[in-house]
């Protein structure tokens, strides 16, 4: 038996005994929703049963890619046995999400009709509802649809109603079924295709050799409706009946079958074995077959009964939208069959996303779900029938499921009368899904009738797992921690999935054989980044726990790996790294202390680590006091931290959130204004992203000397050691509250984070958000095609590289080219992979004309421009992508340009996303351009007390830039913090906190050739400010223009002023910032970005910059003195060609 | 000429080994190994003054440099440069169009580390020996610990530059 071929990677109790039996009650031939639930229902009963799966993991086909709807059953003709399980699964389906606990929501359905035809068609539906028993139906009007759901399409009259309508995640009622199933008993087999199914035949002596069990065997059990031999596990260890089976010279599995068929034709169950031959040459023996074999089953079914089956894979598209989106409607929403078919649906997910979809294409391939260009664009056009708002930048993802459509017109369940012992659940699509459970119920007790079985009186019918991370409240994911450290150690930063949820889902029965299988069992990968960030770190986990490395371990199909090359013995290193226990040990770095804190509602600090140094200045008293009561380390003056955390109601001054170099910098400089700071990093080594950066080319402008990556974070750790930062390390930020929400006014924000050493809150007087940016992911993209492995962001291909060591791929392609993707191209050639090319859409490189010339034409890689990658080609590895050239103005592919480029695979470089998620939840406003917050020149943002700098405030080419704006948030937040202890203060930041006389700011608009400017808004009596700007296209010996606009009265008569320069802003509407509204200019006002000025506005120009922009991606900087902009209403930034 | 000047940087499909023409299958010409430009001068054509441009590549300005050269008995000789806004820019013109040199930096594996320690060349490399150097680099693994700026490598690939470490490793 091929043991090697066999995917099992964890030894839980679902894993084969090697050389064990091969000999099962049932055999259940796939490991879908339908094979799940019958093993589950099967383990309720005394009797060995095995799945037998091909793919990796459950629910690899149609149940892994669907709309998870759990249909309430007015669709199906009465008396089907589709209607019958539909209605009778969709019964059991509270129940079943009880006892297995997987997420399902009685939303509703809805059918929309758009004319009058339709709403007789709904009428109908209602009608045949009522007859298949369905509870609670209603037509309703236009006017309460509209009520229901506001956002539908004024094109709808009226819609039935469906009150029992629900939606499931659909992998995890297969899951958790599956994983019950496996629990109580019953075998899971992954990677085990079956090629051939044997009906029992006559000759009882031929079937015990292929057992190579001859004279051992009978021990016979009388069972239901035969008098064959019963064979109990009795194969010997090292007993491999498969090399036996498989040996050299023995025909075809088909070919035999045929001959034990034709030996006895009359007698077929005399045996009463089924004979089940995998692929892998190994065979398996059972006394009744359940053959859920999903869009294979009729092959199954046609090779032991003569009542042939057919069926036709019929693949459905469909669109994954943001989870900002899965608000736009409650119920699942159907539009009414027409003739020319069922239309598509538009439904929140179980998740908060929004799903749309699906299509109908018969295709050809059974197993291939690549979506196509053109069903992804007509899913979007017939969900705009219902959802006339769908805004395709809202994709995360798409993906393609293959309907198992019979030619039977209904789902075949039960034995063939031809074939007893074989039980089909064949042509079972749609309501399969909700009818799983009911034919679960059905199969078991039909087999067990079968065969004579008796109930499982041990049965446990719950599937109990630890509540994932981002499912528990604050206390309990205290006690998460408390109980196993690696719950406060959030690898996926996006969905709040734990080391301890992923540890979990590795140690499941259901043995973990593929990265896919760690996603879909916990969400992480399936956020925003979509994997860029966790995906390095989930694969050292699972090569810890697992022992597989990165290029063993498949992303979703065999062959398939993650990456193409990891260094020998990845796995031991990975355990090293990890420690001996996990890295939760108090004393984990140097100086590290974990000290009780009485504010914590845990008791436990996050893993702190003092940078050394005296705090010093700004409530020093109350920190030393502390210190002396409750830090148990012998350090006090150099651990200031957990201390800190035990002291007063205002834990720090300035909370610095993120440990890269805006962090590092913000912190450093906040300390150095006397504030108590701490920095909030979720790796356990500071310096963000710089620490994969190992190229050269940082630090000119703030060190004068050429640095690499890791060299510039060492260098800006160093200026932090010294300055008495509370660093906590590994620690995430799971929760920001502003000074609003707080009863105490004395700090303007409370942070709550976790780290392994606990849960930990803290309060300060001000914030800085510098958490950085994300890469745009490959869902975002809306790539057609399949999705295999081989596609990774560039940061994440950096990451794999650079701190693990690995080979991402050897033929790769570029999509993008910013300059991470510039950088990583030269990278991959250096490590020896061929770079067939960089696409890029724009007409002009994203990246910096410096790594054009050292990354690419240093190593004669091809730049296209007006390219981009259309499509991916590939099941398990990316074999090809397909790239076309696009128009240059509206960006769309042209027909006919399409050509297929080779590769294994695709780095993106698609642009990088300010990340947050974090300022956004506490109302921070952020500037559409630039996805960051809107800041004043003090980089203040619309939260009084919330700072934000660095690539979180707007995307920097320059690390220099990132850790001058650090300084220049960090300095203002310490200014802040020690305005609000003095409220008498008369600093600028201090100013806009006093009740009603706040200066009005000046906002700073782009004017033409400029896209953004930062910071938006600036204070009248601001010293100096820095003014950061994007243009919108090269330039050439242009001038970069900054005017103000003068903030007279009745500015609208004195028109262009002599000395002074009028200029047109452009032809935006919008309303103007006049001298009268300019009062009410700030942070949080909508219209003032980007606003026009005022009409007959008096221009002064306050500096003229001569400058040369070769790409639009160079960050352009102008230093504006101060004073400059006392009596302005508004500055403004243009570009002068 | 293998130089991109800023308006044909927008079409590098030009370079002769990269002939691709737009809508034209695969990457033609592509050989398996990148190849490394040399600037190639006209023969026989001493005294006489040509120019070359290039992108400086000391900072993210990238200023486009023309350099003046003038072909003499001893090899080529700069006569001037211009459009550069900075003294790096000027000898960075003045060494590129003679003698062109990269940084080459570079991860390379520690014994029983999982994260590799990142590597930098102490100085610029002749640019025609780049490719060797990265080959020679492949082969070459480390011993914890490592400190900042401990020399990993002697005399790379002949240049008669060394590799130091860019991080320490415990």
């Amino acid at each position: 038996m091929g043991e090697g071929e066999q995917m099992h990677f964890s030894d839980g109790p679902a894993k084969a005994p090697a050389g064990g039996s091969r000999q099962y009650d049932v055999a259940v031939v796939g490991a879908g929703v339908a094979g799940a639930c019958v093993a589950r229902e099967l383990a309720r009963w005394q009797l060995s049963a095995v799945v037998l799966e091909a793919g990796l993991d459950v629910a690899e086909g149609a149940s892994r890619a669907n709309s998870g709807i759990v249909h309430a059953g007015y669709d199906p003709a009465p008396g089907t046995a589709k209607a019958r399980f539909n209605v009778e699964g969709a019964r059991l389906y509270p129940q079943w999400a009880r006892e297995l606990g997987f997420p399902y929501l009685r939303n509703g359905s809805m059918v929309l009709a758009f004319s009058d035809d339709e709403l007789a068609t709904v009428r109908s539906l209602a009608q045949r509802g009522a007859e298949n028993g369905v509870d609670g139906l209603r037509v309703i009007g236009a006017e309460e649809l509209r009520e229901l759901e506001p956002n539908v399409s004024a094109e709808a009259v009226g819609a039935l109603l469906v009150p029992t309508g629900g939606i499931c995640d659909p992998y995890a009622v297969t899951f958790r079924a599956a994983e019950n199933a496996a629990r109580n008993g019953v075998e899971f087999r992954f990677g085990a295709k079956v090629e051939s199914v044997e009906k029992p035949s006559a000759d009882c002596d031929a079937s015990a050799r292929c057992l190579g069990l001859e004279g051992k065997a009978a021990q016979g059990v009388a069972c239901g409706r035969t008098d064959s031999a019963y064979f109990a596990e009795v194969a010997q260890p090292g007993n491999d009946s498969c090399g036996q089976v498989g040996a050299p010279g023995s025909s075809a599995p088909r070919g035999r079958a045929a001959d034990c068929a034709s030996a006895a034709p009359d007698n077929q169950n005399a045996s009463g074995f089924f004979a089940l031959h995998l692929a892998d040459g190994s065979c398996v023996f059972a006394r009744a077959v359940v053959n859920a074999a999903g869009v294979h089953a009729d092959e199954l079914h046609n090779q032991v009964s003569s009542v042939k089956l057919s069926i036709t894979p019929r693949r459905g598209d469909y669109c994954l939208m943001e989870t900002a989106m899965g608000q736009l409607f409650g119920h699942t929403m159907f539009q009414a069959p027409t003739k020319v078919g069922k239309g598509v649906l538009v439904t929140p997910t179980v998740h908060g996303n929004l799903l749309v979809g699906p299509n109908a294409h018969e295709q050809e391939r059974k197993d291939s779900t690549a979506t196509t260009r053109v069903g992804l664009d007509e899913i979007a056009r017939a969900a705009r029938k219902t959802f006339p708002g769908l805004a395709m930048r809202g994709v995360i993802s798409n993906f393609a499921g293959v309907r198992a459509t019979g030619n039977t017109g209904d789902f075949v369940i039960g034995q063939p009368e031809d074939v007893p012992g074989f039980f089909d659940v064949a042509c079972f699509e749609s309501p399969g899904l909700t009818s799983a459970p009911a034919v679960g119920v059905e199969i078991a007790r039909q087999v067990a009738e079968l065969l004579g079985a008796q109930l499982n009186v041990a049965f446990d019918p719950c599937c109990t797992m630890p509540t994932l991370f981002h499912l528990l409240d604050e206390n309990a994911r205290a006690a998460a921690i408390r109980k196993d450290p690696r719950a406060g150690h959030l690898v996926c930063r996006c969905c709040e999935v734990s080391e301890a949820d992923i540890v979990a889902a590795l140690h499941c029965a259901l043995p973990v054989a593929c990265l896919d299988a760690v996603k879909w069992r916990t969400g992480a990968t399936m956020g925003q980044c979509h994997g860029g960030f966790c995906t390095p770190e989930i694969a050292k986990i699972v090569a810890r726990e697992q022992g597989v490395s990165p290029d063993e371990l498949p992303k979703r199909f065999k062959g398939g790996a993650l990456v193409a090359k990891a260094p020998a013995h990845y796995a031991e290193m990975a355990r090293a790294e990890a420690g001996p226990s996990s890295a939760a040990d108090g004393e984990s770095e140097e100086g590290g202390v974990s000290a009780g804190c009485t504010q914590c509602p845990d008791g436990a600090a996050g893993a702190v680590r003092g940078s050394g140094g005296e705090a010093s200045g700004l409530g020093r008293a109350s920190l030393e006091g502390a210190t002396e009561s409750t830090a148990p380390s012998s350090r006090l003056d150099s651990e200031p931290s957990a201390a800190a955390c035990a002291s007063a109601a205002c834990d720090f001054d300035v909370v610095v959130i993120g440990g890269g170099a805006a962090g590092i910098a913000a912190a450093a400089a906040a300390a150095r204004e006397g504030a108590r700071v701490a920095m909030l990093d979720r790796e356990p080594q500071q310096g963000g992203i710089l620490k994969q950066c190992i190229h050269n080319g940082f630090g000119l402008h703030r060190f004068g000397t050429e640095l690499t990556g890791p060299e510039y974070a060492t260098r800006e750790q160093h200026v932090l050691a010294g300055l008495g930062v509370t660093v906590l390390s590994n620690a995430s930020v799971t929760a920001m509250k502003p000074m609003a929400a707080l009863a105490s006014q004395a700090a303007a924000v409370e942070i709550t984070c976790v780290s392994p050493d606990g849960q930990c809150m803290l309060r300060a007087g001000a914030a800085v958000v510098a958490t950085g940016s994300r890469e745009r992911g490959a869902g975002a993209l809306n790539l057609a095609g399949t999705r295999p492995a081989g596609v990774f962001s560039a940061g994440s291909a950096q990451n794999f590289m650079n701190l693990q060591g690995c080979l991402p791929g050897r033929n790769v392609v570029i999509l993008g080219s910013g300059d991470i993707g510039l950088i990583m191209a030269r990278r991959m050639v250096a490590a020896g992979a061929r770079v067939e090319g960089v696409y890029e859409i724009n007409a002009t490189p994203s990246g910096l004309r410096r790594n054009i010339v050292q990354c690419l034409d240093d190593f004669g890689i091809p730049l296209h421009t007006c390219h981009t990658v259309v499509g991916l080609v590939g099941d398990a590895r990316l074999e090809a992508v397909v790239v076309s050239q696009v128009n240059p103005k509206t960006y769309a592919p042209i027909p006919g340009t399409e050509r297929r480029v080779a590769c294994d695979t695709l780095l993106l470089s698609v642009g990088l996303i300010p990340e947050n998620a974090l300022a956004e939840a506490v109302g921070v406003r952020l500037d559409r351009m630039t996805g960051g917050a809107v800041v004043s020149d003090d980089y203040q943002t619309s939260v009084p007390g919330i700072f934000a700098c660095g690539n979180a405030l707007h995307i920097h080419d320059l690390v220099d830039f990132v850790s001058d704006e650090g300084d220049k948030a960090g300095a203002a937040a310490a200014r802040y913090a020690a305005a609000q202890h003095a409220p008498a203060a008369s600093s600028a930041c201090a100013a806009q906190q006093g009740e009603g006389s706040s200066p009005a700011l000046i906002p700073v608009v782009a004017g033409e050739g400029v896209r953004y400017v930062v910071p938006q808004f600036v204070h009248p009596d601001a010293s100096s400010v820095t003014l950061r700007f994007r243009t919108s296209d090269s330039f050439e010996n242009a001038h970069i223009v900054i005017e103000g606009v003068a903030a007279e009265e009745g500015s609208a008569s004195a028109a262009v002023a002599s000395g002074c320069k009028g200029h047109n802003v452009g032809n935006r509407g919008g309303s103007p910032v006049a001298s009268e509204t300019q009062g009410e200019a700030n942070l949080c006002e909508g219209d003032a970005l980007g606003a026009d000025a005022p009409r007959g506005a008096v221009f002064q120009q306050l500096k003229k910059k001569r400058v040369m922009v070769a790409v639009p991606a160079e960050m352009q900087s102008v230093a504006l003195p101060g004073n400059l902009f006392a009596g302005m209403a508004q500055i403004q930034v243009r570009m002068q060609a | 000429m293998s130089v991109h000047t800023r308006s044909d940087m927008k079409n590098v499909q030009a370079n002769p080994t990269h002939s691709a023409a737009p809508g034209a299958t695969g990457v033609s010409g592509a050989s398996g190994l990148p190849h490394v430009y040399e600037s190639k001068m006209p023969t026989g054509t001493a005294g006489r003054v040509h120019e070359e441009t290039y992108t400086c590549i000391c900072c993210p300005l990238g200023c486009e440099l023309t350099v003046m050269l003038e072909q003499q008995s001893g090899g080529l000789v700069v006569r001037g440069v211009v459009g550069y806004t900075c003294r790096r820019g000027k000898t960075y013109a003045e060494q590129e169009a003679i003698h062109p040199e990269r940084m080459v930096t570079v991860a390379l594996p520690v014994v029983g580390r999982l994260c590799p320690v990142s590597a930098k060349t102490q100085r610029p490399i002749p640019k025609n020996r780049m490719m060797a150097a990265l080959e020679e680099l492949r082969a070459v693994e480390v011993r914890p610990p490592v400190r900042e700026g401990q020399v990993l490598v002697c005399d790379l690939c002949g240049t008669g530059v060394d590799v130091v470490a860019t991080k320490s490793i415990e």
